[in-house]
């Protein structure tokens, strides 16, 4: 793959694409193989290596006893990020309203939104989406294309998991199919 | 291939048994050093060995642990369950050979004696582990748990003895051992380290052979 | 990032305070329920009491321990650490900090009731008691975080975490309990300060262990 490049990951259910996307985070271990980003192996045991990439996981990934603000300064402060835009970043993703609300209070859809919104604060080089539509209404969808666009705009490399492979071929450079073994 | 198709194994195999035949044969020939006790006296060549064993394959456990969380290498995962189940049936083997050798010399069926206080906390962490093998969910997180839980019970051997020695201080470790030893007669240090030995080789071939088997597993 | 962690536990319990009021009242009924059976004799009570305070502290531990890890489980909430670039020994530690700081604060809550319903004398000094708490609870702790990170991901965690806990903190039981008595009967420290030393090194070993090993944990 190269860099700034857009690329779509399709494949049935239990082909690994999101097992992939998780030993690319380095969520996951790796039995055999490398994964190399740039000059440096992925490697569980080097926190440094996950630096610049962000998983943004089918399953949520917050905390639900914390607010959608408290949530975004957590994990903002896990990548050394003291980014005081949240604010504004949350109107971004039409969730001011819901500032001080619990997450787990919150729709699907909000929640498909804050995840968004913890992508636009980190700001990473690459990124990871596993089933980044699920859950969003069509102003969401709207929302998430605009954003792929200026990510997009800003060279960062993408790797989008979806069932939906008509949504991936108006929307990546090229798609990937992962066949079960 | 099968595992006693190999040459070497059947060498093992067949020393294993003379060695435990001549074993069984002494200890159950010998005369009993204390007459009080009868023939029950002579377990001590085998709880004692026994125990000896079963601590080693669980030191065994933790070192196949350390080697499998830093080398990731299955094989050591393999080795690690193959020492833990070895190492339990030596355990439970220590714990119901105590007691036969309990009654006799002190009149109760469980001393807490340190060290069979120590195996009886052993084997309930290792039963533990099992569960955990068996219901821990996937296979190549539960691999590193059990290597996690290995390397613990091992780590807390010395704690566990240290305690339980200290806790009963009025209970003595083993008063009945020196009656077997004087050092006009060396014989039963031999029989006991004989005893160990055989022993070494039998756990050694079960180990092995475990070993093959769970490779053979995965292989397939 | 220790802090930032600790602060997140914190936060979470402070607005729900489901972890400690859930380890106070399941520590008050327990302690129901022991002096309502011991009310036979209550001489005796006070040679039990200070093993009965300590089962109190363990099976209490557990329950916050479950509920601690649970914070991280529901939703993947952890996988917002797995993925950044945190050293996974910190997230350990932290957890190590913030179980100390929940059970601590469970069992001021639930001594005070201990002491009256069980009739006991208040009479030892307070600091000395404090400091058995502190270490007991750590030592308890550091290897309770261990193994909850252990069924963090594995089936049974229910289960599991008691039957991995209780046989390995055996010694801090002991230890604990030894303590605690010797206190009770107003001994000198120096009579008792072995035990401390088994708490302290306890704590000390088995927080290293976690420290090293709880990255191989968390990964998938």
């Amino acid at each position: 793959m190269e860099s700034g490049e857009k690329i779509g990951l399709s494949g049935p259910n239990g082909s690994g694409k999101t097992t992939l996307l998780k030993m690319i985070s380095g969520i996951m271990s790796i039995d055999s193989g490398k994964i190399r980003i740039g000059e440096n192996d992925v490697n569980p045991d080097e926190p440094d290596t996950r630096k610049n990439l962000y998983y943004l996981g089918h399953s949520v990934g917050l905390y639900p006893g914390l607010t959608g603000y408290e949530n975004l300064t957590f994990i903002s402060g896990l990548y050394g990020k003291m980014n005081p835009n949240i604010s504004n970043v949350l109107i971004k993703v039409r969730l001011d309203s819901a500032h001080d609300k619990l997450v787990k209070f919150y729709s699907q859809g909000m929640l498909q939104r804050l995840k968004l919104a913890t992508a636009i604060i980190l700001d990473p080089d690459i990124l990871l989406l596993d089933e980044p539509l699920t859950g969003l209404d069509v102003d969401g969808i709207k929302l998430f294309e605009s954003v792929i666009v200026e990510w997009n705009e800003l060279r960062k490399t993408m790797i989008i998991v979806s069932h939906n492979s008509d949504w991936l071929r108006t929307n990546t450079d090229r798609i990937i199919e992962l066949k079960q073994c | 291939m099968p595992f006693f198709n190999h040459r070497n194994n059947l060498i093992h195999a067949a020393i294993a048994i003379v060695l435990s035949a001549i074993n069984i044969y002494i200890v159950l020939s010998l005369e009993p050093p204390n007459l009080a006790q009868g023939i029950f006296g002579n377990i001590f060549y085998i709880h004692v060995p026994v125990a000896w064993t079963a601590f080693l394959l669980y030191l065994g456990v933790m070192i196949s642990g350390v080697l499998f969380l830093t080398k990731k290498n299955k094989v050591w995962d393999h080795r690690g369950l193959a020492f833990a189940e070895v190492g339990t049936i030596f355990m439970f083997l220590v714990l119901t050979t105590g007691p036969i050798w309990a009654k006799p010399a002190w009149g109760i069926f469980w001393p807490w004696e340190p060290r069979l206080t120590t195996s009886l906390i052993l084997f309930l962490i290792f039963l533990g582990y099992f569960m955990l093998r068996e219901f821990g969910g996937n296979p190549e997180q539960v691999s590193r748990y059990a290597a996690v839980v290995g390397i613990l019970a091992f780590l807390d051997v010395p704690l566990i003895f240290l305690s339980v020695k200290f806790w009963l201080p009025e209970m003595q470790s083993h008063p009945q051992v020196g009656q077997y030893f004087d050092s006009a007669n060396p014989l039963p240090t031999y029989f006991l380290i004989f005893s160990f030995l055989s022993l070494l080789v039998v756990s050694s071939l079960m180990i092995r052979l475990r070993t093959n088997i769970l490779s053979v597993k995965e292989a397939n | 990032m220790l802090i930032h962690f600790i602060l997140k536990d914190l936060k979470i319990e402070w607005r729900s305070k489901e972890i400690i009021t859930s380890m106070f009242i399941f520590g008050l009924s327990i302690t129901l329920i022991f002096a309502l059976a011991f009310q036979v004799a209550p001489m005796l009570i006070r040679t039990f009491a200070p093993g009965l305070l300590w089962v109190v502290i363990l099976f209490t531990s557990v329950l916050g321990l479950n509920r601690l890890f649970s914070l991280e489980r529901e939703e993947h909430a952890m996988w917002s650490w797995t993925s950044a670039p945190v050293d996974r020994g910190t997230v350990y530690i932290s957890k190590v900090i913030s179980a100390l700081l929940f059970v601590l604060m469970s069992e001021i809550l639930f001594i005070v009731p201990f002491f009256i319903f069980l009739n006991l004398p208040a009479n030892f000094s307070f600091f000395q008691f404090a400091l058995i708490l502190f270490l007991g609870t750590g030592a308890i702790v550091s290897v309770g975080c261990l193994i909850s990170g252990i069924t963090l991901q594995a089936g049974l965690r229910d289960v599991l975490i008691p039957i991995l806990l209780f046989p390995s903190a055996s010694p801090v039981a002991i230890a604990a309990t030894k303590c605690t008595g010797s206190l009770f009967d107003q001994k000198p420290m120096t009579e008792w300060n072995f035990w401390l030393l088994i708490l302290g090194s306890f704590f000390v070993i088995f927080g290293m262990f976690g420290y090293l090993v709880f990255n191989r944990i968390v990964e998938e």
